[in-house]
């Protein structure tokens, strides 16, 4: 209504998408376990079912970020850098997209691998989860405390949550080199095209933990100036 | 009749402050929680009424005799410059704030009052160098200081509270309950800062009317007005405002709340009418330079900066024209 001459000295604070942004990536991951067990079973309509659900979730993400950056124009003070700010979100984006992906590459044809192999694939599936959910625990806990309290020693103190992503990333990454290696040996069965397809989902896969850790890298820098 | 009608512009332009700007000074304790609306209403309403009484005379004296010299001037000529003023700014302002302008009544009526100085001017009644144009530069500068000594203040304030409590607090809640108890204080401190300057700009030409010394009577009517349009009016203006700076915790909103009161309060020791709006802005930014908001917008400063240059022109303007459009009846 229009009887108010008080201009709007507060903008709306940017912390706040960031964090439903993780929390949105936290289900998409979820979603990945199920993907991969309809995967293994040859279950092609909830293959693509559930590859739908991560579109859309990943699309809603994707709002979310557009609104953390229409929160940060130029004429907005805040408490971090701009720069670091610009790059988290861009960062943060990118384990959305990378989800999607896997989900995308799972959609094209599906395999019959051997059960070990699958159930190598669900390990990484499940680690890849505990990072998306460590990420969003940093995501969560940082911003919260961006967005109200600026208090430096305990925003320093939830640094320490950025560390154990980047120790899953790394056990994620030698799960995926085992994984890869035995994939070669599956040419007979499942062919030279087979074996190449599983090793991009395998390689992607890995490539959301990845993402996850430098996004908790970039987190680190924005809140350690 | 003439009387009459400068009665109801001074109650008008009075009623429309305490809608407009003293609702704006409360709208923090409200936005965190502190008060309920009836207990704002009450403690601001005591507090500015007091301000007005006990301290508006300075920048009374100042909107009323400051700008114009009245010395050679007929009653009747006063009066109609002081009716043509009011209405000039309570247009203004109305205009302004339907347009959601953040245009200060300070600025609206010392331009009125050049307006009408003009027009003593154009009917040779004075002599354009007569006109006080240096007490004019320093209302001017005291705009561009006021919000400003409010960031600077708020700044320091809240860089204190950051160092000393809040960097060893062990209950972070628990501490900003304690600053939302404190708030009450800092309130009542803005709205009697508040009512010690912004009387003026309901009565400033009226008392000009009534004669040479500022009377605690028309003091005491313009705070009532104000008042007034707190209780009928403000009440949405703080709950608009209240729920638009939830980020505003107490311990940021005492700091904003202290130095606004303080640097207002400053003004009026030296009768200086400034916008109290004007100066919680600069406040809050200065909070957010000092690392305590999520996000603050400094395109308000561009807003505010062009509501000074808009407001002086157009209410001298409107002013003017009212004035000689008066003096031909």
């Amino acid at each position: 209504m229009r009887y108010a001459r008080f201009p709007r000295a507060i903008a709306k604070s940017p912390f706040i998408p960031l964090q439903t942004h993780a929390s949105i990536t936290v289900k998409e991951a979820l979603l990945l376990r199920e993907i991969l067990k309809a995967y293994g079973e040859g279950d092609e309509g909830s293959v693509r079912r559930i590859t739908e659900q991560i579109s859309k979730l990943e699309y809603e993400a994707d709002k979310v970020k557009q609104e953390a950056r229409e929160r940060i124009p130029s004429s907005i003070i805040l408490p971090v850098d701009r720069g670091d700010l610009q790059e988290f979100l861009r960062t943060q984006d990118v384990i959305a997209d990378k989800i999607q992906d896997v989900a995308r590459l799972m959609c094209f044809r599906l395999y019959d691998l051997p059960k070990d192999v699958r159930e190598q694939m669900l390990t990484i599936v499940d680690r890849t989860i505990d990072v998306v959910e460590e990420y969003k625990k940093a995501v969560t806990k940082i911003g919260g405390l961006l967005a109200t309290s600026f208090r430096r020693k305990e925003v320093k103190e939830a640094i320490g949550l950025i560390p154990p992503i980047e120790r899953t990333e790394h056990e994620i990454d030698i799960l995926e080199g085992q994984l890869s290696k035995r994939l070669f040996q599956l040419e007979a069965r499942i062919g030279p095209l087979g074996v190449y397809h599983v090793l991009r989902i395998v390689k992607c896969l890995a490539e959301v933990s990845d993402a996850a850790s430098r996004a908790g890298d970039r987190l680190r820098t924005m809140v350690s100036k | 009749m003439i009387q009459w009608l400068l009665l109801i512009a001074a109650l008008y332009m009075a009623w429309n402050i305490g809608a407009n700007d003293l609702a704006n000074s409360m709208g923090d304790v409200v936005g965190c929680h502190v008060l309920n609306m009836r207990q704002v209403i009450v403690l601001a309403g005591i507090s500015n009424l007091a301000g007005a009484v006990l301290f508006g005379s300075r920048v009374t004296t100042t909107v009323g005799g400051g700008i114009v010299p009245l010395q050679g001037l007929s009653p009747h000529m006063i009066a109609m410059g002081a009716t043509a003023a009011m209405l000039a700014a309570g247009c203004w302002i109305t205009i302004a704030t339907y347009l959601h302008m953040p245009v200060s009544t300070s600025h609206s009526i010392v331009g009125a009052m050049l307006g009408f100085g003009l027009g003593t001017v154009i009917h040779h009644q004075i002599s354009i160098q007569s006109i006080h144009w240096v007490v004019l530069l320093k209302i001017m500068a005291s705009w561009l200081l006021s919000p400003l000594g409010g960031m600077v203040l708020a700044w320091c304030i809240f860089m204190i509270i950051k160092r000393t409590v809040i960097a060893r607090a062990k209950d972070i809640p628990r501490l900003e309950r304690i600053f939302g108890k404190l708030m009450v204080g800092t309130s009542c401190y803005i709205a009697f800062a508040h009512g010690s300057n912004d009387v003026a700009n309901a009565v400033g030409p009226l008392s000009m009317v009534i004669g040479s010394r500022v009377s605690p009577i028309v003091l005491a009517i313009g705070g009532v007005g104000i008042v007034f349009g707190l209780a009928t009016w403000g009440y949405k203006v703080i709950d608009t405002i209240g729920r638009r700076i939830t980020e505003l915790t107490p311990t940021r909103g005492f700091s904003a709340d202290l130095a606004t009161a303080t640097t207002v309060l400053s003004c009026s020791a030296f009768g200086l009418p400034v916008s109290t709006t004007h100066t919680i802005v600069g406040a809050i930014i200065g909070v957010g330079l000092a690392g305590g908001l999520p996000a603050v917008n400094l395109n308000i400063i561009k807003q505010i900066v062009c509501s000074w240059l808009i407001t002086v022109p157009v209410a001298a303007a409107l002013s003017l024209g009212l004035y000689l459009g008066l003096m031909m009846i």
